[in-house]
């Protein structure tokens, strides 16, 4: 997307990086969190390192469970992002405005307990099996798109993004495969997606 | 003043006719990802093995094909109906309890009213994580099985002392 536009190649000449950031709390799912299971408290801080080139950090922590098909199983810890998005779209006024893809590696350090693994059985005999508290890792990664608005001439933005995730590796409690992970969702496939959308201050 | 929804508006202005492909491209992208991988039925035969049974004759000890054959299990909430069959039958499947019992009791006849024989199959159980759809699975070690009630079946015989697949017949019913 960095193709040359003729009257950008004069700003790239006077651009230097000069300490900005970003500060942003993701306002919905704090919202959602009043009314679900899942509590996602998270927010982001972002720099702009070039032209278009921004550095994100996301951190966030996760609260939620999982009871479905016989299972029921609680999570709970904090999770950190680190990547980075490119503007491909900006508004030539305001550096901050436009629209957005980049990448993300995730971790999330958890503690899980699964009450109950189903033993699924006939004639309504099934079972469960129940496994004791333990502290478990995840990793994935993550594409970012999104777009960022500023909210009049103040310097809050809005930040609103969606991320497709991807993952990597689990630690696991006897073999059992993490159905959620906090900052992923549900686990039981590799591929998960979420949502941020967020209230940001630029100074 | 700038109204905040003009902000969006411009920006979507800015959107050149190429990066309407990788809009609708990125639209395609979210229906692919909004079907949930969330498989929650467990297929392939990956759940708990269920015990073969095959019938022989009970002078002779040569395989018999039943007539009908009918099979109850008490899997802890009552004798429940597992089997029906009224046509000849050489083999049948029947999943025996997954809770921590040590034992399932069938219950085999030939007809729908008939004398039933009580079959009582000890085991000692292990568990096995199987997949996120099937959770856990049951795997039946030390099989032993007894008649308790002399019924329709005059004699049993154990073929197999473990049940971890489906492939081999575990018991023989004598007839």
């Amino acid at each position: 997307m960095g193709f040359s536009q003729e009257n950008e190649v004069q700003q790239k000449e006077q651009w230097r990086y000069d300490p900005n950031f970003m500060v942003g709390i993701d306002v919905l799912n704090a919202g959602i969190s009043f009314f679900s299971d899942r509590k996602v408290y998270q927010g982001f801080v972002s720099t702009r390192l070039k032209e278009r080139l921004h550095a994100v950090a996301d951190a966030g922590f996760e609260k939620n469970v999982y009871q479905k098909n016989g299972y029921d199983a609680e999570v709970n810890g904090p999770f950190v992002k680190i990547g980075g998005f490119y503007m491909l779209m900006r508004d030539p006024e305001n550096a901050q405005n436009g629209f957005y893809a980049g990448a993300k590696l995730a971790a999330s350090f958890y503690n899980q307990e699964y009450r109950a693994v189903p033993i699924r059985g006939f004639g309504g005999s099934s079972s469960f099996e129940s496994f004791p508290s333990s502290s478990q890792s995840s990793y994935w990664t993550e594409a970012v798109i999104g777009g960022r608005v500023q909210l009049f001439s103040s310097n809050f933005y809005i930040d609103v993004n969606v991320q497709p995730k991807y993952l990597i590796f689990s630690t696991k409690q006897e073999d059992i495969q993490p159905m959620v992970v906090p900052g992923f969702g549900q686990s039981s496939g590799k591929f998960n997606f979420g949502f941020m959308w967020n209230l940001a201050y630029h100074f | 003043m700038k109204i905040w929804c003009t902000g969006w508006k411009k920006l979507w202005i800015l959107i050149t006719k190429r990066m309407r492909t990788a809009v609708l491209f990125f639209v395609v992208f979210l229906f692919l990802f909004s079907c949930s991988t969330d498989d929650d039925i467990c297929a392939g035969g990956e759940g708990t093995p269920r015990m073969k049974i095959k019938f022989k004759t009970y002078t002779t000890g040569k395989p018999k094909t039943m007539d009908s054959l009918f099979v109850s299990v008490d899997y802890g909430n009552g004798i429940v109906p597992v089997i029906e069959r009224r046509t000849a039958t050489d083999s049948v499947f029947v999943p025996l309890r997954v809770d921590d019992h040590g034992f399932t009791d069938l219950y085999v006849s030939t007809s729908q009213q008939g004398i039933k024989s009580q079959i009582r199959v000890k085991y000692n159980d292990k568990t096995e994580y199987v997949s996120p759809a099937c959770g856990i699975r049951k795997l039946y070690e030390n099989v032993s099985s007894e008649i308790i009630t002399l019924g329709a079946v005059p004699g049993i015989e154990n073929a197999q002392n473990e049940i971890i697949n489906e492939n081999k017949t575990h018991l023989f019913l004598l007839f």
